[in-house]
């Protein structure tokens, strides 16, 4: 008999194939659950890594958010997977930031985000590339020392393309919050970027 | 300090506050920066995101980038900054090059530990009541605690006076002699006992009750008083001993919920 419900009625294949194993997890398989983790544990962390830049701790916040979402596969209303587990991680991540803020006395270390190279254009030459490599480490580091609230917003925003009511109801606040810390995030990215300006106007 | 102060021999260099023509850009920039300050710079970035609805605040910050410098600086560079960001790749850009550094696969120990409960214990655990609890035995349990010792220590005071020191104290009373006597205690020899024998049972007990007909007061009275400090001690003992325990434990709750 066909199965009619909606979060198995999807044409995109990837989302067909995450409900698939979601409705397999919640019928018990732990294997199933396991294939998503395995989908998603790279782009989650990346994710995560932005908002709390201590890979120690964003692994912490990953592990949560897959802790998470088993214990609460039931709750899962339809949609996209992705979307949910990317909620999930984003509010794990957020209470990593509420247990950092308690425990102030370890500050963030310096993001060697190394591993990261950016989407290089086969036409760029090396002096661009480099430049682009350049520009996203200071970045990085930058986006370490602003404030959890800001950088959360401003990744969530800028990089992940959330709207700001989306952002807003994630973080628990109101809309206009949620633009004065990108706003005051971005002034406060300019401050600490200040002498090195230039790699961005170039 | 000897010697009176003079131009040649003071340490301070004086400057005139009144502005010098030949320092013109200086004074300039001063003044710019002046201006600046006045400037709402989160109103300058947020139009520069392009966030400004109101038609006032628009032509503010269109002001402010067309007449000062600083706020224009600004503008430009908020607006670089975000397309610096937007540049920096999404969570499934980096997925492709960045890997986790460990495997977040859960193990059948870990499933089992998750695994849903019962509704009612998922409502529970999402409204947090064990925390809850923790918060509110440290917030009242402490001055709860502290003053249920206290009055426990005052009880056990009032109980030691009432026992044995002051005026109106049962060993006082009884040693002084000051218990009051029955009408029928005035009988001497056996025939006075059993006044006070109020376990006969049977005629003897029925004739003496005839001539005792209310209860003994003296002897209820020492006994009723004898039974409030008892129940003073017990009670005192009990909230003493309660209020330490209930101090003990918010301290430990609150150190509990502190460290989660």
């Amino acid at each position: 008999m066909e199965d009619l419900r909606p979060t198995t009625v999807t044409e995109d294949p990837v989302q067909r194939r995450d409900l698939i194993l979601l409705d397999r997890a919640r019928e018990g398989d732990l294997d199933a659950f396991n294939d998503l983790v395995v989908v998603y544990q790279d782009m989650l962390f990346a994710l995560v890594v932005r908002m709390v830049p201590d890979r120690d701790q964003a692994s912490d916040a990953v592990q949560e958010a897959f802790f998470s979402a088993y214990r609460n596969m039931a709750g899962f209303r339809g949609g996209s997977v992705r979307s949910w587990l990317s909620r999930i991680a984003i509010n794990a991540a957020m209470d990593a930031q509420r247990l950092k803020k308690r425990r102030p006395a370890d500050p963030y270390p310096e993001l060697e985000d190394d591993t990261w190279q950016p989407p290089a254009d086969a036409s760029a030459d090396p002096v661009t590339t480099s430049l682009t490599l350049e520009r996203h480490r200071a970045l990085g580091h930058a986006m370490a020392q602003i404030t959890n609230d800001q950088r959360t917003a401003i990744v969530l925003y800028d990089v992940e393309g959330y709207d700001y009511a989306e952002i807003a109801e994630l973080a628990g606040v109101s809309v206009g919050t949620i633009k004065s810390r990108i706003h005051r995030g971005r002034l406060a990215l300019r401050g600490l970027l200040a002498d090195r300006m230039d790699l961005f106007r170039g | 300090m000897g010697g009176s102060p003079c131009a040649a021999c003071s340490r301070i260099e004086w400057t005139s506050s009144v502005a010098d023509p030949k320092a013109g850009p200086d004074e300039a920039e001063l003044a710019a920066i002046a201006r600046h300050a006045l400037h709402d710079e989160e109103l300058v970035a947020a139009y520069a995101a392009g966030d400004v609805e109101d038609a006032t605040d628009q032509a503010r910050a269109r002001s402010f980038i067309e007449r000062c410098s600083t706020c224009r600086d600004i503008h430009r560079d908020v607006a670089v900054i975000r397309t610096a960001m937007r540049a920096s790749g999404s969570a499934s850009e980096r997925a492709a090059t960045i890997s986790a550094p460990r495997d977040f696969r859960l193990t059948a120990e870990d499933a089992a530990r998750l695994r849903p409960d019962s509704p009612i214990a998922r409502v529970a655990r999402r409204l947090g009541w064990r925390a809850r609890l923790d918060l509110g035995i440290a917030a009242f349990g402490r001055p709860v605690g502290a003053a249920m010792a206290t009055f426990g220590v005052v009880g056990l005071l009032i109980g030691s006076l009432t026992l044995g020191g002051g005026p109106g104290s049962l060993f006082s009373a009884q040693s002084a002699g000051a218990v009051p006597s029955a009408p029928g205690s005035e009988l001497t020899g056996p025939a006075a006992t059993p006044a006070i024998d109020r376990t006969q049972f049977g005629p003897e007990a029925t004739a003496l009750d005839s001539k005792n007909p209310g209860p003994v007061p003296g002897v209820r009275e020492t006994t009723n008083q004898a039974a409030v400090t008892v129940a003073l001690f017990g009670g005192s003992i009990a909230f003493l001993v309660l209020g330490i325990a209930l101090f003990v434990a918010a301290r430990r709750r609150l150190a509990t919920a502190t460290l989660r």
